[in-house]
């Protein structure tokens, strides 16, 4: 049986918000007597996750998921609740536990902007008191799995979104934790990006056996890589099961575009839904239990002059919907 | 492959601890001296203010029709504010201003969760970032005060305890620079503790005026505040040494930065439960 790494029990967290009305005579009054909202960002949450596991922590735009791994790294007090991480109490062992977890914020670059990445390695080297035989053999090791050879010695400003990312990761790597938080870490890449990215945190689960708490908005980051999704919302979490369950019964459609030379006449598909359209564009839903993208994609291509196709996965908000649905039902 | 084996905190050796802050101090140091153009014409701020400051100061002493005021000629005088402008424009860009762009960009996340101590992190940053601009002020502002004034002497005494002084006066400016970075906690913006504390400086720190030429009461004060120990003391004891004027300066020194050190660690401690990092 696996191990519990991560334990956490009736979890939440407060903030105050300032709240400040228009104008002058607003900002004055709320220097003199100010006002505050209180946000639950996290809200009596309880999980555990189990050492080797790939768990994805999903929901929309100030859910509380960032919350949530800001407080399991030790950046954030939780207002009340308790957790532990790898045995450690994050909130008062934030050093030691930081020997043992890496974390990727994917909206904040920690690789030093005007210099190279290996410069930023070799800090992290002597801050996590790596010996240098462990280091260079760690290093080479990344190196290779994560293709940067070429990107090692140019500086950060210099490198795409996606080349940018993967040397974040390896970055969060070097000291070889047993955990990796994984915040948004494919936010903002291109598709082809997106995938690289995947394959490597696919590669560091499977074959490093590294537990990984991913937290996404994005429905395809949890369909290729999580077995077990936890999605919270307004700071409670709602949905907590297989990825497979979720999948079935939530991720039921896809959005497929398609963008064509000539006019689309007739459009006649099983499972396919249009829900817009101009002269020579078509937004199809497609019921992916009904009909597979091959199929569509193939009846597309034998019917009509492609000239362009664009896949969307369903939007979280969609997601969530669902689950509200079901959880009333 | 073999395991990576890190030292726990608290058994780590001694060796260890203290090559990461050098580390620290190292990256600081390329980063900061990444663009030589960059480092040079903020440099050049140096010189200007000294032009400026020798007109200002040759007029004075002609209209005075004195050589030396406080003890120090003109020559001293523009030497002394060459001094404390290059030590001081050397700290740029402040530590408040990073620390409080750190808790409003988010980034704090990465700083704080470190096995290290934050406190002494920035201070590595601090030192190594100045150490490149301080080299560059020191070596065109020392260009620029010899062909204004012509060069003056000073003896490796100066030299030394000058050197003390002001790694204590860089020491005693972090930990102010920080704790109005750390109130970046409970406040939305630092900035205007940044204007009063520069302000300050200035006035108070002999960055435009030697405290030496302040009125003898106003010169007992200035000397007791913490603005004038962090680089007028330094600039002073080298164009002019004075023994008993170090040990002065030393033992003020040493009273605020204890006081700073402990008010700094305290907030620190306090502050880091109350933060709330953000965009999530």
């Amino acid at each position: 049986m696996n191990k519990t790494v991560i334990e956490v029990k009736n979890l939440n967290k407060e903030f105050q918000i300032k709240q400040k009305s228009a104008g002058f005579i607003g900002g004055l009054s709320s220097a003199f007597s100010p006002k505050y909202k209180h946000i639950k960002a996290v809200d009596d949450i309880s999980f555990t996750v189990e050492e080797g596991e790939l768990l994805a922590f999903i929901g929309p735009n100030g859910a509380g998921k960032s919350t949530t791994i800001k407080m399991l790294t030790g950046i954030l007090f939780p207002t009340s609740g308790k957790m532990k991480v790898l045995g450690f109490n994050p909130s008062e062992d934030r050093q030691k536990l930081a020997y043992h977890i890496g974390s990727v914020f994917g909206q904040k670059p920690q690789l030093w902007y005007h210099l190279p990445p290996i410069d930023t390695y070799n800090l992290f080297a002597r801050i996590y008191e790596l010996k240098p035989k462990d280091y260079k053999e760690r290093l080479d090791f990344l190196v290779e799995q994560f293709e940067i050879q070429d990107l090692l010695k140019t500086p950060v400003r210099k490198l795409s979104l996606g080349q940018r990312m993967r040397c974040e990761i390896v970055a969060s790597l070097l000291h070889k934790p047993k955990i990796i938080f994984l915040d948004e870490p494919t936010i903002g890449l291109d598709v082809v990006a997106k995938q690289h990215i995947r394959e490597v945190i696919k590669y560091l689960n499977e074959k490093e056996k590294v537990t990984i708490f991913l937290t996404s908005h994005d429905a395809g980051d949890i369909e290729t890589l999580a077995k077990r999704t936890v999605v919270i919302n307004y700071g409670k979490i709602i949905f907590d099961d297989t990825t497979e369950k979720l999948k079935k019964n939530f991720i039921k459609s896809k959005v497929i575009e398609l963008v064509t030379e000539e006019p689309i006449k007739n459009f006649d598909f099983e499972g396919g839904k249009i829900i817009s359209r101009t002269k020579y564009s078509l937004k199809v839903e497609l019921d992916t239990a009904k009909n597979s993208i091959d199929k569509l994609l193939t009846y597309a291509m034998d019917n009509f002059a492609i000239k362009d196709i664009n896949i969307f996965d369903t939007p979280m908000e969609e997601i969530i919907a669902g689950i509200y649905r079901e959880q009333k039902v | 492959m073999s395991e990576v084996k890190t030292l726990q905190n608290g058994s780590g050796l001694f060796g260890y601890k203290f090559l990461k802050y050098f580390e620290i101090a190292k990256v600081n140091y390329f980063n900061s001296s990444a663009y030589l153009v960059n480092l040079i014409s903020r440099s050049a701020i140096v010189v200007i203010r000294i032009w400026i400051f020798t007109q200002l100061y040759k007029v004075s002493y002609s209209i005075s029709g004195v050589s030396e005021i406080g003890g120090l000629t003109v020559a001293m005088v523009v030497w002394s504010l060459m001094m404390t402008q290059s030590f001081q424009t050397a700290t740029r860009p402040q530590l408040s201003k990073l620390i409080d762009e750190e808790v409003k960009s988010g980034t704090l996340a990465y700083s704080v969760n470190r096995p290290y101590s934050y406190i002494l992190f920035h201070f590595s940053g601090f030192i190594g970032r100045s150490i490149p601009n301080l080299f560059i002020n020191l070596f065109i502002g020392s260009l620029a005060a010899i062909v204004l004034v012509g060069p003056i002497g000073f003896g490796w005494k100066a030299l030394v305890f000058g050197a003390v002084l002001l790694l204590f006066g860089y020491i005693l400016d972090f930990f102010v620079s920080l704790i109005i970075g750390l109130t970046a906690f409970w406040v939305e913006d630092t900035s205007a503790f940044t204007w009063i504390y520069s302000k300050g400086q200035l006035v108070f720190g002999g960055l435009i005026l030697p405290i030496a030429l302040f009125p003898d009461y106003l010169q007992k004060i200035a000397e007791l505040l913490p603005f004038s120990q962090m680089y007028y003391g330094a600039a002073r004891l080298i164009v002019h040494f004075d023994l008993s004027l170090f040990l002065q300066y030393f033992a003020t020194q040493l009273i605020w930065i204890l006081f700073f050190g402990v008010v700094a660690y305290y907030l620190f401690n306090k502050g880091i439960k109350h933060v709330s990092v953000n965009g999530g």
